[in-house]
């Protein structure tokens, strides 16, 4: 039972990653980033880069942040702020053209056949008891946690993540008083580009590496932001990790409806409890 | 008098591409493709462009339409017009369904219900045997009407194009009656559309409809026409494919979803199959200068450069 | 201080003020009264920088500020607290009060908490409270004291006593006094409350569907029968 927990875990660990940066960009800026898997996946086939160059996979780990903080700032600075003129519908499909750019670009370079991703860290896994730790496992869980205590430092002790959370709850307000909006955009894209390549790098070596490895991820880490309403770090992660659990729950008891299970549920959940199951105040809609 | 010669030689060109084109079958192979594309594009435009909702999961109801007439033709020996008409009925009958909760959702959650939706439906089909799982169904027959098998690309030329031209028509007068202006009111201001007395349910849940039915009938086509149906070719990707055609070929107009599809299907194949990955990314990167510069599509910059043309050959 | 020159501005295609001079001169708080919709909001607006003027030109101390962005006003002293408050109300009391002090250092931004918190000792008492659970009332003092944050020269308050009980309106405006008298802050005032307003203002202006039509010394306006028949006899009181 705990086995199932365990693994449950660290799925949701990537779940949670996933729908952080997605809740980060939307309740700072109302842009659904549909590309957030995507760019992970990207930034994998970066980490990949390097390790064909006999570069130790673990320590690709700081690669893919930089990489990512690098391409949220180009992305945000390039584009997306010139993109504020448009529709909700154009930012959308300025974010789904991204997951074409990129799933592309990985398909002309590296072709469409499953790469193999070595896992970040060997050895044999920890048995205590009857629960298996492996260690893949256990080091995804580990990252991530490191990752949320950062994003909270950074959110509730740092001038900037104070007043990203100020944007995210009362822009007009934030820029009245003088809050330079864009900067601080600038650094919510950097941030969640960053965590998304950590998701792609945890990710990859459960997955092979092709160019849509991280779609079903993405779309588990949308259904984990709503169940978390969509407007917090804090929902998003607890619905990653309660999905996760869960999936891994049904796949054990009910193998039949694994993968329809949150498929069906995100859609009872958006009609029912459309703040999700933590959300606070009013979601923002468009 | 000069606009009526340039359309009957546009339809007479129409007419005759395939006739230029004989000898080499995989081409016109391409333009069936892409004509069938376009009626499902043509679905998805009425959806989005002009009932202002949002679907990521047209492909979805493409499949449901080709697997309900392959299954109907291969298990039950329904002849052919019949069993497209089922396909095209079962998808709309679908879109029925996901139109209600669809209109409590706007938006972003749209997008994810729709997305997620899609998947199911795609999962689904991989599960039963009777749609052959994760192969898939294959050597589906082709559309037989009246003993006359259109197996040839030649003739399913001519059957897609009909069927274009009537699904454009169809469109076109209900745009024009009490429907398209019900829709368009919609999109523009809900509220001022209610307080005119439009109802909005009902317009909203017939977009879905609609745009449903015509994606059940380009899978139906498509079923017969590709003779394979597998169910990661309906997947996400194909959905997020629909949208960028509709976008790039111009939402809100008739023409649009057809020149998109056009480009989307034709443009890559001219440059070889290597190079397919990179039309991906071109593709995507006309998109997004799409959404930033012309927000009615390439079909409007048509229409720009077709009045420079007239002025410029106006004052000669 | 504040001089405002023939400044028209409004949104889009839709002009709001057409030509409005204003001038502080000397005066400390000037008030700026008007029914709903004769532009006092958008004034208030175009002056911090929300709203860019289409024609004339706005002064501040010497400097040609027109059409400059908020976070650069801020920069230069002036504080725009809006109406309807825009606190945030996910954030603590004290982290609203620090998004004011965003440009000033760590050192001055402790000055200033204390100066805050001494001047609202609600606020304190409320400090890691998220804002979301203040009264009417505290929250004014809070948008009002994440305005004073950035030490600003100018402050620019509109409407402060909206939805607010009149006790708590005449504390408020005692302060706002208080602050001005002793601390030499500059004021406008955009009112519906007139007659508040006036009693503590130098002088003032009165907007009508975007112009001025009225100016002077408070004493005179008081004594002045359109505006004691519009905006003091009325329910404005």
């Amino acid at each position: 039972m705990f086995n199932i927990i365990f693994r449950g875990l660290a799925t949701g660990a990537i779940y949670s990653l996933t729908a952080t940066g997605i809740v980060l960009i939307l309740s700072t800026t109302n842009v659904m980033n549909f590309a957030q898997g995507d760019t992970g996946m990207l930034l994998a086939y970066v980490a990949f880069l390097f390790i064909a160059r006999r570069v130790p996979p673990i320590l690709t780990l700081p690669v893919v942040v930089i990489a990512g903080i690098l391409l949220g700032l180009v992305v945000d600075r390039g584009l997306m702020s010139k993109a504020k003129k448009s529709s909700h519908l154009g930012m959308v499909m300025i974010t789904l053209a991204f997951t074409m750019i990129f799933e592309g670009i990985v398909a002309t370079f590296f072709g469409n056949t499953p790469l193999l991703f070595p896992p970040l860290i060997s050895g044999d896994p920890f048995i205590i008891g009857s629960t298996v730790f492996d260690r893949q496992n256990l080091l995804t869980i580990f990252i991530a946690l490191v990752i949320f205590v950062v994003l909270f430092f950074v959110l509730y002790r740092t001038k900037i993540g104070i007043a990203a959370r100020s944007i995210a709850d009362d822009e007009y307000g934030a820029y009245v008083l003088g809050v330079p909006i864009n900067r601080i955009t600038n650094f919510i894209w950097a941030l969640s580009f960053g965590v998304a390549g950590i998701a792609g790098l945890v990710t990859a070596p459960r997955l092979s590496l092709e160019p849509t490895f991280m779609v079903v991820v993405q779309l588990k880490a949308f259904i984990a932001a709503v169940l978390g309403g969509m407007n917090s770090v804090m929902g998003a992660i607890l619905g990653g990790l309660i999905l996760g659990v869960l999936e891994n729950f049904i796949a054990y008891y009910i193998p039949a409806i694994k993968d329809s299970f949150s498929l069906i549920l995100v859609v009872l959940i958006l009609l029912f409890l459309p703040n999700g199951i933590f959300g606070k105040r009013e979601t923002r809609r468009f | 008098m000069r606009r009526r010669i340039i359309n009957l030689a546009g339809f007479a060109l129409l007419l005759l591409i395939p006739v230029f084109l004989k000898s080499r079958p995989s081409f016109i192979g391409y333009i069936n493709l892409a004509i069938i594309y376009a009626i499902a594009a043509e679905g998805l435009n009425l959806l989005i462009g002009v009932s202002g909702q949002i679907s990521l999961g047209h492909a979805a109801f493409m499949a449901i339409g080709g697997y309900t007439s392959a299954i109907l033709v291969m298990s039950l020996h329904v002849p052919s017009i019949v069993a497209i008409i089922c396909g095209v009925i079962v998808s709309a009958f679908f879109g029925f369904i996901i139109g209600f909760p669809a209109l409590r959702l706007k938006g972003f959650y749209l997008a994810i219900a729709t997305m997620a939706l899609g998947t199911a439906v795609t999962d689904i089909i991989r599960r039963l045997s009777i749609t052959g799982g994760d192969q898939g169904l294959r050597n589906i027959p082709p559309i037989k009407i009246f003993n006359f098998s259109f197996s040839s690309e030649f003739s399913k030329y001519y059957l897609f194009l009909v069927l274009l031209i009537l699904a454009v028509i169809l469109i076109r007068n209900f745009l024009r009656g009490k429907g398209g202006m019900g829709l368009r009111a919609m999109r523009d201001s809900e509220f001022g559309a209610v307080s005119y007395g439009v109802n909005i349910s009902y317009y909203k849940v017939l977009a879905f409809v609609i745009s449903s039915a015509l994606a059940g009938l380009a899978g139906a086509l498509y079923a017969h026409s590709v003779s394979y149906l597998g169910p990661s070719n309906f997947g996400l990707a194909l959905s997020i494919d629909f949208l960028a055609i509709t976008i790039i070929g111009g939402l809100g107009t008739i023409g649009g979803p057809i020149l998109g599809s056009v480009l989307w299907i034709i443009v890559p194949r001219l440059f070889g199959t290597r190079l397919e990955s990179m039309a991906t990314v071109i593709f995507g990167v006309i998109l997004i200068i799409v959404v930033l510069t012309l927000p009615h599509g390439l079909y409007e910059l048509i229409g720009k450069l077709n009045k420079l043309f007239r002025r410029t050959s106006q004052e000669q | 201080m504040l001089k405002l020159i023939n400044v028209s501005a409004g949104y889009g295609p839709i002009e709001v003020l057409h030509g409005i001079s204003i001038d502080f001169g000397t005066d400390k708080i000037v008030a700026v009264l008007g029914a709903n919709g004769a532009g006092k909001s958008t004034l208030v607006k175009t002056i911090s920088g929300v709203v860019k003027p289409t024609k004339g030109s706005i002064i501040f101390n010497d400097i040609d500020i027109t059409g400059k962005d908020p976070s650069e006003l801020a920069k230069l002293g002036i504080v725009h607290v809006p109406e309807g408050r825009h606190i945030f109300p996910n954030l603590t009391v004290k982290e609203n009060l620090l998004m004011g002090g965003y440009f000033r250092d760590k050192k001055e931004n402790e000055e200033m908490l204390s100066f805050v918190f001494e001047l609202f000792p609600i606020l304190k008492e409320r400090e890691n409270q998220s804002a979301g659970t203040l009264s009417g009332g505290e929250a004014q003092m809070l948008a009002i004291g994440r305005g004073l944050m950035g030490k600003p020269k100018l402050i620019l308050l509109d409407e402060p006593s909206l939805g607010l009980a009149p006790k708590v309106i005449s504390e408020i405006f005692h302060v706002i006094k208080k602050l001005s008298d002793e601390q030499g802050l500059n004021v406008l005032l955009v009112e519906q409350n007139a007659k508040k307003a006036l009693d503590i203002a130098d002088s003032a202006y009165v907007l009508v569907l975007g112009k001025v039509v009225l100016s002077g010394r408070t004493d005179e306006l008081k004594e002045n029968e359109e505006v004691k028949k519009l905006y003091l006899g009325g329910s404005h009181v």
